[in-house]
């Protein structure tokens, strides 16, 4: 054996602060490789977690994409929407055009153009192709009427508010709206937020769930090191790093797929989508994830993973105790 | 350096495993722990190492209150002490080195300093040049002698061993206690649990024979007091 008198003897059990705390952050950067590492060292199935969490995510997510694109589309006809205000025949060219001010003045009203009973005969002739109808009656049988742009912020149920609100008016005899439709889209689409909120919250548990217990049985498998590093002095926190660390990488790698599931699904129905858009004369552009959506996806599914990682060290970690 | 003071330890079945132990152990003292199977001699490791806590009575370890400690310090005590175990608990997943440094990468130790200490304890256990060794590769009293290593790697005050020699054949058992006794002269303090009594007897140190979850024997054969 070994010349004794060399020998410092029994000193020296504890590192010093400084060192202590650089090897804190050294620690937390080798625990990420060797994690890293670990995830590597079994590649088919941290792919098929990675692609299981992507796969829950991106369900939630295209809905939420789509809902995002036809809100836009919805906004967009909103703008045009038109309200016909049919006036009484017995109303006065100065008071149509009192009238016609006073809607003017209303903040939701973009636009509003007067059409006399002459101008509507003019319109329709011109619309139908039918010359000398006026001939065939005593009078000309169509009402004057105000039209109506409404401004794009005009919801659909305020809308509704200013077409009755106008309805009432003296002077007016009717108002056509047809905003009933756009009053069910939006509904719908209120509809398809709310269930993609549900989904999100259910398929968010079952990622919790689902790396807890990739988690729970990494843990398992190393039950025999986490007692033998606890015995050998290692804290609560440097037994559940790597684990936790895991979580991470699974949250992290889930975004990540289900991100390339959103864009090549992008991909795939963005150019038809393109071509549909054409052919109706539209210059609507299917609106794919945008940078903060793709950041915002990466932190909600790591989050997601680290908690998942947490639930499973709370559960089972804490229970392996040197006996 | 090492101090019982009236312990018992009942677990929660009721099985008394520990009864009014008083004993004082000295630092660089080298103490055997004896008795047959069920005496308590790993039970009083384990309330050392506070892997389980004393029901009554104190421990002090190298004056510190064992019962003062919060289950949060546990780790700090446990890294003032080496544990050697009977099936030495080396991980099979990496090499010696690896191994080894544990205790210092715990701790928090810079690689330089785990580099240095490393060789330094392998050293010491006769294994210079294992290092890069794989642990399956090595015979059962080389895996032993890495589990000492690793146990002394920090430097600790106190040395604990539970069955050391349990799975080895003399010659190799009288090595390991060997490397025992050289550390407890260096002033580590050193209890070994054990029940190969021909063995101990040889090495003439102080024994503590439990019977029953008692002190039944306190003697230094050193001393000539005589041993039963």
């Amino acid at each position: 054996m070994n010349n004794e008198t060399s020998r410092r003897g029994a000193s020296q059990a504890e590192a010093g602060f400084a060192a202590q705390l650089k090897s804190y952050y050294a620690h937390h950067w080798v625990t990420f490789k060797e994690s890293w590492r670990r995830l590597w060292s079994a590649p088919v199935s941290t792919l098929l977690t990675w692609l299981l969490v992507g796969i829950a995510l991106s369900l939630p997510s295209a809905l939420y994409l789509v809902l995002q694109n036809a809100e836009l589309v919805r906004s967009g006809w909103q703008g045009s929407a038109q309200l016909s205000v049919y006036l009484d025949g017995q109303l006065s060219e100065q008071n149509s055009q009192t009238l016609l001010t006073e809607l003017q003045a209303d903040p939701l009203v973009q636009a509003a153009r007067y059409v006399s009973k002459q101008q509507a005969m003019e319109d329709f002739e011109a619309l139908s192709g039918i010359q000398g109808v006026i001939e065939g009656f005593a009078e000309n049988p169509l009402p004057a009427s105000i039209l109506l742009t409404l401004s794009g912020e005009a919801l659909p149920s305020r809308s509704q508010q200013l077409a009755e609100r106008i309805g009432s008016m003296p002077g007016v005899s009717d108002v056509q709206v047809d905003l009933q439709w756009l009053e069910r889209l939006y509904q719908i689409l209120l509809l398809g937020e709310r269930v993609a909120w549900v989904l999100a919250l259910l398929l968010a548990i079952a990622i919790v769930l689902v790396v807890g217990n990739t988690i729970r049985l990494s843990i398992e498998n190393r039950r025999e090191e986490i007692l033998i590093v606890k015995l050998v002095g290692a804290t609560a926190a440097y037994v559940q790093r790597p684990f936790i660390y895991f979580g991470l990488l699974f949250g992290l790698g889930g975004g990540l797929s289900c991100l390339l599931i959103l864009l090549a699904g992008y991909w795939w129905i963005g150019t038809p989508m393109r071509a549909l858009s054409e052919a109706y004369g539209s210059h609507f552009v299917l609106q794919g994830p945008s940078p903060l959506d793709a950041f915002l996806l990466l932190a909600f599914s790591t989050a997601l993973g680290v908690l998942g990682a947490w639930t499973a060290v709370v559960r089972h970690l804490r229970d392996i105790e040197p006996k | 350096m090492i101090v019982f003071d009236a312990v018992s330890k009942r677990y929660p079945n009721g099985h008394q495993a520990l009864q009014s132990i008083s004993a004082e152990i000295g630092r660089g003292e080298l103490v055997f722990l004896t008795g047959h199977s069920g005496a308590g001699k790993s039970t009083l490791l384990k309330l050392i190492m506070l892997i389980e806590r004393a029901s009554e009575g104190e421990i002090l370890v190298g004056g510190q209150k064992l019962s003062e400690f919060s289950n949060h310090r546990i780790p700090y005590l446990r890294r003032q002490i080496g544990f050697v175990f009977q099936n030495h608990q080396l991980l099979f997943d990496r090499s010696v080195f690896d191994n080894v440094a544990l205790p210092l990468k715990i701790a928090g130790f810079e690689s330089r300093d785990i580099q240095r200490r490393v060789r330094a304890a392998l050293a010491k256990v006769g294994l210079e040049n294992y290092d890069k060794q794989r642990p399956e590769n090595l015979s059962g009293g080389e895996q032993q002698r890495v589990g000492i290593a690793r146990a002394v790697v920090n430097r600790p005050k106190i040395l604990l061993a539970d069955e050391p020699t349990g799975n080895l054949d003399p010659a190799l058992s009288a090595d390991v206690m060997d490397i025992f006794e050289q550390f407890s002269q260096v002033g580590v303090t050193t209890l070994i649990a054990s029940h190969d009594l021909a063995l101990i007897a040889r090495l003439q140190h102080r024994i503590l024979t439990l019977r029953s979850g008692q002190l039944l024997h306190d003697v230094n054969s050193r001393d000539g007091t005589g041993h039963e």
